[in-house]
């Protein structure tokens, strides 16, 4: 098996109930190394508690959840694979250094050498800062401490909650780079976000969740298909238009969103389209291939689901 | 685990916790150890007597100013006050304390000097005041008893010869006995029995009367005023009606085991720890035990640092949500607990050992130039002696110290243990800091004012770290004798176990905020 493809990560059946909501709903999965997995889903879908359990803030009331085969619960300073985290708003001892953290991160983990923290340092752009106390660091800068600390160990498994809420443009920018280039090394990667168009340019798969469960579970590749395509046709008379191309197709999906009419399926002819609606007296105001594949992915998902 | 130990020591490195303990602990002994000096009486034994000196010469300086009702009754005091004088010179040129047996006979010395003038002046002593002189048949017969008496007492004083003036002493009160123990009740009888047993354990070990300098003449003192108590709570119904019954009974244990613990003592020729606290307060001085166990009262401080340790190591991770990274370390939860623990217990040790070290090294240089001092400096260190359960305990000064002082660690890693559990349980650093340094430091005091020793007032005592008093349970006074001595260490044992399972348990299945 080729190191791209080694499992880093599985969950099996992983529940967990609180208040007598479910949290999350017996969720399985295999990721893999080299993988950027995005964990998208509305408020309250179980994002969040999911990466929780896995970095064993909480407890999975069933199911088990192993990292390089191992069991979470069993795993030690020797575990195969190691994890890291970079968490929704992360905390700091203000009063220790930049450098300190790196350290008592480090320090239970021998083969890590100081070259291996100062590139760590240098990538995250904390060179000037980093011996420094927290308590003086910007907000960015804050946040790409948190970041040199997930990467200083070496993860497996790095995961990161909403992690471009604390980051300008630029710094989204590089984090993106220095994920992909995590992944490109074999760290599996999983980024739990709002943000889908974010997720549509970073990740390599999306697991989408709902009410603690996966709803849905595809590569980018699968997302991107070229032979599936959604267009969106700004019209004059949408009732009719609908008819009109509900006729002329028979493996395509049409529904009218106010003025518009969203047609989806496979091998789209859009200049014939345009035609017959032009020759049944439609106004053909604007015809658009949908460039963000999965927000209308999550989208068309969310309204199936309800 | 070492590794996670190492994280905690770094925080509180940065933090400067080391730094601002050490100096509020070494300034709060300081401080301490100030005032104890500048209360305690250093002066030394000859001082007092020159000051004693200066005293009564003023005070015989302004005896004419004084309004007197008659003027023998002013003669009367002029003479006192000369005879006074006279001693203490006489103390003062041959280096005698005040508490030295020969202070005594100088006094008697002196005022039959003062009889001896009157009766060569004409004069009646007893319009002095000198009323107690005895029989005798004439003036001239009662001079030369006198001139004989004040012969052998200051022969006595002059050679320092106790054994003389002790088996007089001896003597005198076997020929009272005989004359007088028909006509005697029972208390009389028992109690001047133990007076001829006293003089005659003078003798017998050849010690001076009423010497606060000699152990085993303070020993005998101690011995004998013990036995005292025990004959008058036997035989005299009216001698402690202000006592409870409870209170009698707990005096009369205390008071038999004090005599086990003198007799042995002398026996063994081992000087107890009371007995020289008791010199050093008869001399009116302050020795270096007495001050390194006194400055334990400043554990208090290291107390409420450990409070302050323990309430904030688990806890302000949760209030910073540090607590989160912590956990990303390839450590169990329950070795994480471990880690803070240990690292609480290491912490606590370090500080307690400032406290004895300060006083060992403050108290050698100001407290070892005093007579009683300067006897454990030379060697003659007492032992702390003590009669627990039918059985004697025998432990050498320094280990006594070194045992004190773990004990009172150990309690303060009690404390904190239970501070810790609180603060993990409440994820509250405030709250638990509040009520646990309130409670160590007030419960004390407020126990001390419970003076019941009934149940069930008296486990009050207990429920206000009464039991964690762990001195007590080697001196075997305890605090209240309910509930018993084992299971009051059994509670304490539960407490500080179920503490411990509790933080652990706690922790381990805690969900961590987000």
């Amino acid at each position: 098996m080729s190191k791209e493809k080694e499992v880093v990560l599985e969950l099996d059946n992983v529940f967990r109930m609180h208040g007598g909501r479910r949290q999350v709903d017996h969720c399985s999965c295999t990721l893999y190394a080299g993988e950027i997995v995005g964990l998208v889903g509305p408020n309250s879908a179980g994002k969040t508690m999911l990466i929780r359990m896995i970095l064993r803030h909480l407890r999975a009331q069933e199911g088990s959840i192993k990292i390089c085969g191992e069991d979470i619960e069993k795993r030690g300073p020797h575990s195969k694979g190691r994890v890291s985290a970079v968490l929704e708003n992360p905390s700091y001892y203000r009063y220790m250094t930049g450098l300190d953290h790196l350290k008592m991160a480090t320090r239970p983990y021998k083969d890590i050498t100081v070259e291996m923290i100062r590139k760590v340092v240098d990538r995250t752009g904390l060179k000037t800062c980093i011996r420094d106390k927290v308590a003086t660091y910007t907000s960015k800068q804050r946040y790409m401490l948190a970041v040199a600390q997930a990467l200083v160990t070496q993860p497996a498994l790095l995961l990161l909650d909403e992690p471009t809420d604390d980051l300008d443009p630029v710094g989204i920018k590089n984090l993106r780079e220095i994920l992909k280039e995590e992944a490109a090394k074999g760290v599996c990667v999983v980024v739990s976000s709002h943000i889908l168009s974010e997720m549509d340019m970073l990740c390599t798969r999306i697991i989408i969740m709902k009410d603690g469960r996966f709803i849905s579970d595809l590569s980018s590749h699968e997302l991107l298909d070229p032979n599936r395509a959604r267009v969106r046709i700004r019209v004059g008379q949408p009732e009719r238009a609908y008819e009109v191309l509900e006729a002329l197709f028979d493996d395509t999906t049409v529904r009218i969103d106010n003025d518009e009419l969203i047609v989806t399926g496979e091998n789209l002819q859009i200049p014939q389209m345009n035609r017959t609606l032009i020759f049944n007296e439609v106004d053909v105001y604007e015809i658009a291939v949908n460039r963000e594949p999965l927000e209308e992915y999550f989208m068309e998902l969310m309204r199936e689901e309800e | 685990m070492g590794d996670l130990i190492r994280n905690e020591f770094l925080k509180l490195h940065r933090r400067h916790f080391f730094l601002f303990s050490f100096i509020l602990i070494l300034l709060s002994a300081l401080l301490f150890t100030v005032v104890y000096y500048m209360q305690s009486d250093t002066r030394s034994d000859m001082d007092i007597v020159a000051e004693q000196l200066e005293r009564e010469k003023t005070y015989l300086g302004q005896i004419e100013t004084i309004q007197w009702e008659t003027d023998l009754e002013m003669q009367s005091a002029i003479l006192t006050s000369q005879a006074t004088i006279d001693r203490l010179q006489y103390m003062l040129d041959h280096s005698i304390p005040q508490w030295d047996w020969r202070s005594d006979v100088l006094s008697k010395y002196y005022t039959n000097q003062t009889i001896l003038s009157l009766l060569a002046a004409g004069q009646d002593p007893a319009d002095y005041g000198y009323t107690d002189l005895g029989t005798y048949e004439s003036k001239a017969t009662l001079m030369q008893k006198l001139e004989n008496l004040r012969d052998v007492q200051i022969r006595m004083v002059e050679e320092n010869d106790y054994m003389t003036y002790s088996q007089e002493q001896l003597a005198q009160l076997q020929q009272t006995y005989a004359e007088q123990s028909s006509s005697m009740d029972t208390l009389s009888t028992v109690l001047m029995d133990i007076q001829i047993e006293s003089w005659k354990l003078y003798i017998q070990y050849k010690t001076a009367p009423g010497a606060v300098d000699q152990w085993k003449s303070v020993t005998i003192q101690e011995l004998a005023d013990e036995k005292q108590w025990l004959a008058r709570y036997q035989y005299d119904d009216q001698a402690f009606t202000d006592m409870t019954q409870e209170e009698l009974e707990r005096q009369k244990t205390w008071v038999q085991r004090r005599i086990r613990v003198n007799e042995y003592a002398l026996k063994k020729d081992q000087i107890p720890l009371s007995i020289y606290d008791k010199m050093a307060e008869r001399a009116k001085t302050t020795t270096y035990s007495e001050f390194v166990l006194a400055i334990k009262n400043m554990m208090r401080v290291v107390m409420t640092i450990a409070i302050a340790l323990a309430a904030s190591i688990m806890a302000d991770e949760f209030r910073r949500r540090t607590i989160r990274q912590v956990v990303l370390a390839p450590y169990s939860r329950t070795q994480i607990a471990a880690a803070k623990l240990i690292t609480l217990l290491i912490s606590i040790v370090i500080l307690s050992l400032l406290i004895p070290l300060f006083g060992m090294v403050s108290g050698r240089l100001l407290f070892s130039n005093t007579t009683i001092g300067q006897s454990v400096s030379s060697g003659a260190v007492p032992s702390f002696i003590a009669y627990i359960h039918g059985r004697m305990i025998e432990i050498p000064f320094h280990l006594y110290i070194v045992i004190h002082y773990l004990l009172e660690a150990f309690k303060i890693g009690v404390v904190a243990i239970i501070t810790l559990m609180f603060a993990t349980l409440t994820e509250s650093v405030a709250v638990p800091l509040l009520v646990m340094t309130i409670l160590s430091l007030a419960g004390p005091a407020i126990y001390s004012t419970i003076y019941t020793y009934v149940y069930p007032a008296a486990i009050l005592r207990y429920m206000l770290f009464g039991n964690l008093e762990l001195v007590q349970y080697i001196q075997g006074d305890l605090i209240a004798p309910y509930p018993n001595y084992i299971t009051s260490i059994i509670v304490l044992a539960v407490c500080t176990l179920g503490s411990l399972a509790l933080y652990f348990t706690d922790f381990k299945y805690k969900d961590l905020p987000n």
